[in-house]
């Protein structure tokens, strides 16, 4: 867990965001002229909102700075300190990433239950063993719900390896 | 008019097995995840909108409208049993909902939450069919420039008051139009793609709502779920007198129509959303009521008075959404957004086109209020208990369904990392105060008024000067700047 100052991450936010729409402002330079008459190819929209957000952007990043003097809002929670878990949501993606590329190797029986047994295992407040029982129990129904619910029902071809699809 | 006198066909129709059971399914769903602390309408639709792939437009619908009217009164169930509200719209209920819950009438309070809801909803959706197609034919009148005119106004009352910081709310919605110009153009072109295959077809509508909705919500419930309620704490301090009575309905009639009024206006407007309407029809009937002085010492009243705005608001934002396709909150954009996927395109054209589809709306809307009413009181108990799910336990579920979710959009693995990347950004907004529903709306209209610049440019041979300075484009235009300016002056 890392702590921020809520100013202090809007502003890093802000000014990477700043960075990323200048360069897709000199994106639109690239884009396709209008080859219809009256109309303003395809660059136009997108400049107009790149010219706007930029706008907006620059605000907020005179809003974050030290003593800010533009639109400064009621917010009084911006010297507060905001705690990110970046591990954990790290550990989420990567989790998530795993479940779907590996989906059509390993199967949706399989993996759906590992992903769900996972995530509830150091969720659970019984002993390790109790906690076992209960995620491996939980996981495996929770599978045949989505199995149900999904391909059974919704006729959704996810890749399976035992369990019949019945999509028609 | 000529969608009214259709309406009792339409409402046979309605009654088919399988419209019934997406009306049930909906606000059953609805109820239960509007009842969980952090999940919001918006947030109750995203997480669903995946089942709608396979449903026909009218089910699909249906289907969420049952959703978004039931999550409102979900929203109340937490907030009078456990001082934690569902939904921001139901933060007022806390204020007479808990301290009569406290007083040992739980089921009394809840049971005014929901008549009061169902009322609401009732009266809304009458006032929708009316004031819809009226505004739907004046809308019939506009140009593309007007449309684009429109488009504008809506984004500026969204920008300027959705979130604390109106600088923030305009970043946040200038975030969404641009997110919509990624991929083809219309015009044959491809933007922002940078040659990766999985950006030209653009972004799909179901990977920024759950992104941005639903991925902040179980990354919070699955990493902060420290505050977690006893598992032993009672509920439900039982009580001799609980339960609300016939005789006493009268009492409320007042509250209900100036409320039902009240809220189905605030709703019309984009970006006002429930929050807001129950928290005006509060403060409100405080003043009307001629028990106003007794408001926050546990009455019927002041439970009565935002649950039946909060839920007035659902049909009332479908007035702006379908007539003039503008959505005023997340849940309508969502709505929007899928009557694109389907094929259907908002607008006043809807309700010359396909009024068999604004019928089976406004049937809907009905039966889903007559099922709330049904299926809320048959089961107040069991819906109470969804207050004490373990949240990081919850989050695993929710987690997984996401991503089950946005992988049967086109069983593409990108559109989830999308979804993943974006729920990671939205966190992170979600800290610092950047609201993500803006970003919706503005993902939702961006197309919208780009098509509609473009063709009113076309029409007029490029020249924007032409097309900002007719009378109507340039009257509302006016209105759009001094929405902001408002918003600067009240909000800074």
């Amino acid at each position: 867990m890392i702590k921020f100052r809520n100013r202090s991450l809007a502003l890093a936010i802000s000014t990477i965001f700043f960075l990323i729409l200048l360069f897709l402002f000199y994106e639109t330079f690239n884009m396709a002229p209008s080859y219809l008459p009256g109309y303003p190819g395809d660059s136009f929209f997108p400049r107009l909102i790149l010219i706007f957000l930029i706008f907006w952007n620059v605000l907020l990043i005179f809003q974050n700075l030290k003593k800010p003097f533009i639109l400064s809002s009621s917010e009084k929670d911006r010297e507060d300190f905001i705690e990110i878990y970046y591990k954990e949501i790290l550990k989420l993606f990567i989790v998530s990433l795993i479940y779907v590329y590996s989906i059509e190797l390993i199967g949706f029986e399989i993996l759906t239950s590992l992903f769900l047994f996972i995530l509830l295992i150091e969720r659970m407040d019984y002993t390790f063993k109790k906690s076992l029982i209960f995620s491996s129990l939980i996981s495996i129904s929770t599978m045949f719900i989505f199995w149900i619910i999904f391909i059974i029902f919704l006729k959704i071809p996810f890749p399976l390896k035992f369990l019949p699809s019945l999509i028609y | 008019m000529e969608i009214l006198f259709n309406l009792p066909n339409f409402v046979l129709n309605i009654f088919t097995l399988t419209t019934v059971l997406v009306i049930i399914s909906g606000v059953f769903l609805g109820i239960i995840l509007g009842a969980l602390p952090g999940f919001g309408s918006a947030q109750s639709l995203a997480i669903l909108f995946p089942l709608t792939f396979v449903m026909s437009t009218s089910d699909a619908l249906i289907f969420l409208l049952a959703v978004y009217s039931a999550a409102e009164y979900g929203g109340s169930i937490p907030a009078i049993l456990i001082k934690t509200p569902g939904t921001p719209a139901n933060a007022i209920s806390i204020f007479d909902g808990y301290t009569m819950a406290q007083n040992g009438q739980p089921k009394r309070a809840l049971q005014v939450s929901l008549i009061s809801g169902v009322i609401g909803g009732l009266t809304s959706t009458i006032i929708f069919i009316i004031s819809g197609t009226t505004l739907a034919y004046f809308g019939l009148k506009f140009g593309p420039g007007e449309m684009f005119a429109l488009g504008i106004f809506g984004l500026s009352i969204i920008g300027t008051f959705f979130g604390k910081n109106i600088v923030k709310g305009f970043f946040a919605t200038g975030l969404g139009l641009f997110l919509a110009t990624i991929g083809i153009s219309g015009f044959g072109g491809v933007r922002f793609s940078f040659n990766q295959a999985y950006l030209i077809d653009g972004i799909p509508l179901v990977v920024i709502v759950i992104g941005l909705l639903a991925c902040p919500e179980a990354f919070k419930l699955l990493i902060e779920s420290k505050n977690e309620l006893n598992k032993n704490e009672k509920l439900f301090k039982e009580s001799k007198n609980d339960g609300f009575k016939l005789s006493q309905i009268k009492n409320l009639i007042p509250t209900w129509i100036r409320c039902s009024m009240l809220g189905t206006l605030i709703g019309a407007i984009p970006g006002a959303g429930a929050a807001i309407g129950s928290m005006i029809a509060y403060s409100q009937e405080k003043k009307w009521c001629k028990n106003g002085e007794k408001f926050g010492t546990g009455i019927d009243e002041g439970i009565a008075a935002p649950e039946t705005a909060n839920n007035s608001v659902v049909a009332g934002t479908l007035i702006p959404t379908l007539a003039l396709g503008i959505p005023g909150s997340g849940a309508a954009a969502i709505l929007i957004g899928l009557m694109i996927s389907k094929g259907v395109v908002p607008g006043p054209f809807l309700f010359v086109d396909e009024k068999d589809l604004i019928s089976l709306i406004f049937g809907g809307l009905i039966f889903t209020n007559i099922f709330l009413l049904i299926i809320g009181f048959s089961a107040t108990n069991l819906f109470a208990k969804v207050t004490k799910i373990s949240k990081k336990k919850l989050g695993c579920f929710v987690l997984l369904l996401i991503i089950i979710g946005t992988y049967s959009y086109s069983n593409y693995s990108a559109h989830v990392v999308m979804s993943l990347i974006l729920g990671c950004l939205g966190y992170i907004f979600l800290k610092i105060n950047i609201p993500s529903i803006p970003i919706v709306l503005g993902f939702v209209m961006g197309p919208i008024i780009e098509q509609n610049l473009n063709r009113a440019l076309t029409i007029h041979n490029g020249d924007l000067t032409i097309v900002l300075f007719r009378p109507i484009t340039i009257t509302i235009l006016i209105f759009a700047v001094l929405t902001i300016l408002y918003g600067i002056k009240t909000r800074t």
